[in-house]
């Protein structure tokens, strides 16, 4: 009976010119937001891989100059283009591309794409998973409001129910025919929107992105099954087709459009960010640090003694400035550490928020996942950051030490390197964080999406049930 | 009529559930909204004002040890007192007079910077992107949000089926029975519903508006006049096209299918189609390639300090270097930094150029979208339009190139500044647009609007006034 229902479902479908304009128009909108978004992060990843490239001829063309002149020079780490991200760029236009890797200074990643949207940017920006998540729901509600609504207006639900047509199998037909009539063309587009997207950005492994693409193709399909069966319990709790048509019409400005903007709101309220200028100004401390702390500083020299074995400071087989230096970097760590974490923690608590708003915004659960699994949400931000950090550690403890030890025989810093050590220093390669190793964070999320899901289906066949008891009774 | 059609409307809408739920929803996301408006904005005024005290209580340290040296002239000064490469001037852009009404681009560009010859302008703007990303990508929710996006959902809710549930439920025969013509009671319900949305909605704006956070100014009431005036041509559109689709099309659902297309397509897809075309015809500059030039231009002209201070003084012949012991990498970094700033000035033009040609394509695309029209105008009045702040940036850029202009000569001299010379320098003061100026701004694209709504609102009143037969069938 399933089966006979959704193949009626689905001629019927094909023959409504609601469904053929609305899927042409998804598909248009889909295939359109793949070029571009294509083009974009195509074009995203020649310029950083121009760039690596840039920096990496200044810094061996620096001339000749001590290796702390070089450390300040320093150089930068610039964000690799995730794969995916032609498909969901995530946080990718909102945060930081790039980190200068300087001497003392953990500095924060900087240029925002976002800052060169103009005014329009605040209100969409055109990507396929911006289309899946936010406009396909919509089209979704649009085809099918009238699904049991219409069947009732017309009659012929009570027909079926005195035909002996249980929920189950009404239900199951409806949303069978519904998620094939629609699966036949979301389901091909979203897959070729994914393949050519994954070509766009740097190399992966291939098998992490096999993963990631089969995360995306089953978050969107349980999510779009999902808001179908909703459309359709809707449908079916309505009197009519206007009120099917209202209601759904409402679900979706208030659940796709309005709650995420307003548990964001909520979370940057209850957790303000720190003042940028009050940051700054703790990140000034943090680099002061050892030089602000007069007991380390003059406990240096018995240190620097006792580590070398020594009795006296000129007797060092190091020069003591470079020494110095690099202790002043070690001692910092941890404060930038404390400045960052402090700023890491605010931010979770506001995505602690935005985590929670997901069970009545279960679109908010879809973004985490579809960003998370593109590698352009602030996880894998967050990784790129520490990766920088971990290199800028490395090279200053490489500059410090050619300082210390090259330089033992010059005077304070009288002693100079050049393109030879430059070119020691390795330039910064993110690689790419595997999914797997980071698939624990998304648990929530997948399963405030799973029970959606379940509660979709459960609550479709609830409405569905109520339906026919209804018109049977009236 | 008229009265027997309100005192229902009274009885079906507004003492109904519909009308109820109605205003409450508009009072609850109004009140937050301007709430949270507010308290952003309070919180960032805070946040500048301590930012602006710290870095002014710094400069008056500054000057009063120049102040003791000026006066006594015979004695020997700490050689890092008072030097005019350590003059730092906070340079702040103040919370606009209606920012509270729209977020816009404050979360995302800098409004305060400190003014020191030790950075070129091009650096002048760094370490300000500490925000969540996250919620950055989400967006935020104030009154020009529900200006932009709300209240036209809201106005087709309420009035999509006005008359075609009446003709659905052949009780339109039997009113036009009795009335003998419906025209004027499509109307009269049509502004009672949409009047009360707006009504209620500019009650919260005003109320907003008044309860000033920093005082009731000239600069905000006339920015609220604007924003209020704005926000009522992008509503008289709304009713306009309701009632075109009203007088024209038959079946509820085929008029509120219709509206709600239509709001995605001016609210969602035009802003995003239309951002990403003129993203792709016009690209912004690379970035990391501006910062891979600018870097090289800085370690070249760090390289040539030697052959910069020999032309510099060779130029101004008329200064003595003195034997003051402040070390070289003071007159070196400003002359660095002026020989970068010359060589990266392309740099920053052709980001100017590049923004300017993809403002243009929006200018022209605006017009297909009254949404991007009404929300470039609210923005504008409301101070959170990315025009500002690049506006601030540019002055923060020529105030810094002064400032480096005037102490130049003194800093590769290693001299210091005197007195008068020092208060010469005049501190940042970011100039807002007036909102005269806005209104000039804006003028063509909503004059567009307005003749589109009056265009739509005649359509609408012919069809409406046709002959009675064709308003039931």
């Amino acid at each position: 009976m399933i089966s006979a229902i959704a193949r009626k479902e689905l001629k019927i479908y094909w023959r409504s010119g609601v469904f053929l304009a609305v899927t042409a128009a998804l598909t248009v909108l889909i295939l359109m937001s793949v070029i571009l978004s294509v083009q974009r992060v195509s074009a995203f990843e020649r310029e950083r891989m121009s760039a690596v490239a840039a920096d990496r001829t200044v810094w061996n063309e620096q001339g000749v100059k001590n290796p702390h002149g070089a450390a300040h020079f320093a150089r930068y780490a610039f964000r690799p283009t995730p794969t995916l991200a032609a498909f969901d760029p995530g946080v990718a236009d909102y945060a930081g591309m790039a980190i200068w890797m300087e001497a003392h200074y953990q500095n924060p990643a900087v240029f925002r794409r976002a800052e060169e949207q103009g005014d329009t940017g605040w209100i969409a920006s055109l990507s396929p998973a911006w289309i899946l998540q936010t406009m396909t729901p919509l089209f979704i509600f649009l085809v099918l409001f009238g699904a049991i609504a219409g069947e009732r207006e017309s009659g012929t639900l009570r027909q079926n129910a005195a035909l002996g047509v249980g929920p189950r199998a009404f239900a199951g037909g409806k949303l069978g025919g519904a998620a094939l009539s629609l699966g036949i063309v979301v389901a091909p587009v979203l897959a070729g929107a994914l393949l050519v997207a994954a070509g766009a950005g740097g190399a992966v492994s291939l098998e992490d992105n096999a993963l990631r693409i089969t995360g995306l193709m089953l978050v969107y399909g349980a999510f779009l099954l999902a808001v179908g069966a909703i459309a359709i319990g809707v449908s079916a709790l309505c009197r009519d087709r206007r009120s099917a048509l209202i209601a759904l019409v409402s679900i979706w400005a208030v659940s796709f459009v309005f709650a995420p903007r307003l548990a964001g709101d909520m979370a940057a309220s209850a957790h303000p960010e720190p003042d940028a200028g009050a940051l700054t100004a703790a990140l000034q401390t943090a680099a002061r640090g050892l030089g602000a702390d007069a007991a380390a500083m003059a406990a240096l020299p018995a240190d620097a003694m006792a580590e070398y074995g020594v009795e006296r400071l000129e007797d060092l087989p190091i020069n003591f400035l470079g020494y110095r230096l690099q202790r002043a970097e070690e001692y910092a760590y941890d404060l930038f550490a404390r400045v960052y974490g402090q700023l890491g923690a605010v931010h979770d608590a506001q995505e602690r928020i935005l985590r929670a708003a997901s069970v009545i915004a279960p679109v908010m659960a879809v973004k985490r996942l579809s960003s998370g699994l593109a590698g352009v949400d602030r996880r894998h931000q967050q990784a790129f950051i520490d990766g920088a950090e971990a290199h800028r550690r490395g090279i200053m403890a490489q500059l410090n030490g050619d300082f210390m030890i090259n330089g033992a025989d010059a005077v304070g810093a009288a002693y100079t390197a050049d393109e030879k050590l430059w070119r020691q220093i390795e330039d910064f390669d993110h690689g790419s964080l595997s999914f797997r190793a980071v698939a624990g964070s998304y648990l929530s999320s997948a399963l405030v999406l799973l029970a959606y899901l379940l509660g979709s289906i459960v609550f479709v066949r609830w409405a569905v049930a109520r339906a026919q008891k209804r018109v049977i009774q009236s | 009529m008229k009265s027997t059609a309100l005192f229902l409307e009274c009885r079906t809408f507004l003492f109904a559930a519909p009308g109820i739920a109605l205003i409450v929803s508009l009072l609850i996301l109004g009140g937050y909204a301007a709430y949270s408006g507010k308290s952003q904005l309070t919180r960032l005024a805070q946040a500048q004002a301590d930012y602006a005290q710290t870095r002014n209580a710094a400069l008056d340290a500054w000057r009063d040890e120049l102040v003791e040296i000026e006066s006594a002239p015979g004695a020997a000064a700490p050689a890092y007192a008072a030097r005019p490469m350590n003059i730092r001037k906070p340079a702040v852009a103040p919370v606009a007079p209606l920012g509270d009404f729209a977020i816009g681009a404050s979360d995302l560009l800098p409004a305060q910077t400190e003014l020191s010859a030790w950075v070129n302008p091009a650096d002048l703007f760094n370490e300000y992107e500490f925000a969540n990303p996250t919620l950055l990508s989400i967006g935020r929710f104030d009154l020009s949000t529900m200006v932009v996006l709300l209240l036209p959902l809201l106005m087709i809710a309420a009035s999509f089926d006005i008359w075609s549930a009446e003709r659905e439920s052949t009780r339109a025969r039997l009113i036009a029975a009795q009335a003998g013509a419906v025209k004027s009671l499509i109307w009269s319900r049509l502004l009672f519903r949409n009047g009360l949305i707006w009504g209620v909605f500019a009650l919260v704006a005003l109320a907003a508006g008044l309860a000033a956070p920093a005082g009731l100014s000239s600069a905000r009431l006339a920015n609220l006049a604007g924003w209020i005036g704005a926000s009522w041509i992008y509503g008289a559109f709304w009713f306009a096209l309701i009632a075109f689709a009203v007088a024209y099309l038959r079946r509820s659902e085929i008029i509120a299918a219709t509206l709600f297309a239509l709001w995605a397509g001016f609210v969602f897809l035009t802003p995003a189609i239309g951002g990403a075309v003129s993203e792709a015809l016009y690209p912004p500059p690379s970035r990391l390639a501006a910062l891979s030039a600018m870097r090289d231009a800085k370690s070249e002209a760090g390289k040539a300090t030697a052959e910069l201070t020999k032309g510099f003084l060779a130029d101004h012949p008329e200064m003595t270097v003195s034997d003051d012991d402040v070390p070289f990498y003071y007159a070196g970094t400003w002359l660095a930094n002026r020989e970068a700033a010359t060589r990266t000035a392309p740099i920053l033009r052709a980001f100017e150029q590049s923004r300017q040609r993809r403002q243009e394509t929006i200018n022209l695309l605006q017009y297909l979208s009254p949404t991007v029209i009404v929300n470039r105008a609210l923005l504008s009045f409301s101070g959170g339009d990315v025009d500002r702040y690049r506006a601030y940036q540019a002055e923060a850029r020529a105030a810094l190139a002064d400032l480096s202009q005037r102490i130049g000569p003194a800093v590769v001299a290693k001299q210091r500044l005197s007195l008068a010379a020092y208060d010469a320098i005049a501190p940042f003061s970011f100039t807002e647009t007036a909102a005269s100026d806005k209104v000039r701004r804006l003028a063509a694209p909503l004059s567009f609007l307005l003749t589109l709504t009056l265009a739509l609102g005649w359509g609408a009143r012919r069809r409406l006034g046709a002959p009675l037969e064709k308003m039931l069938l």
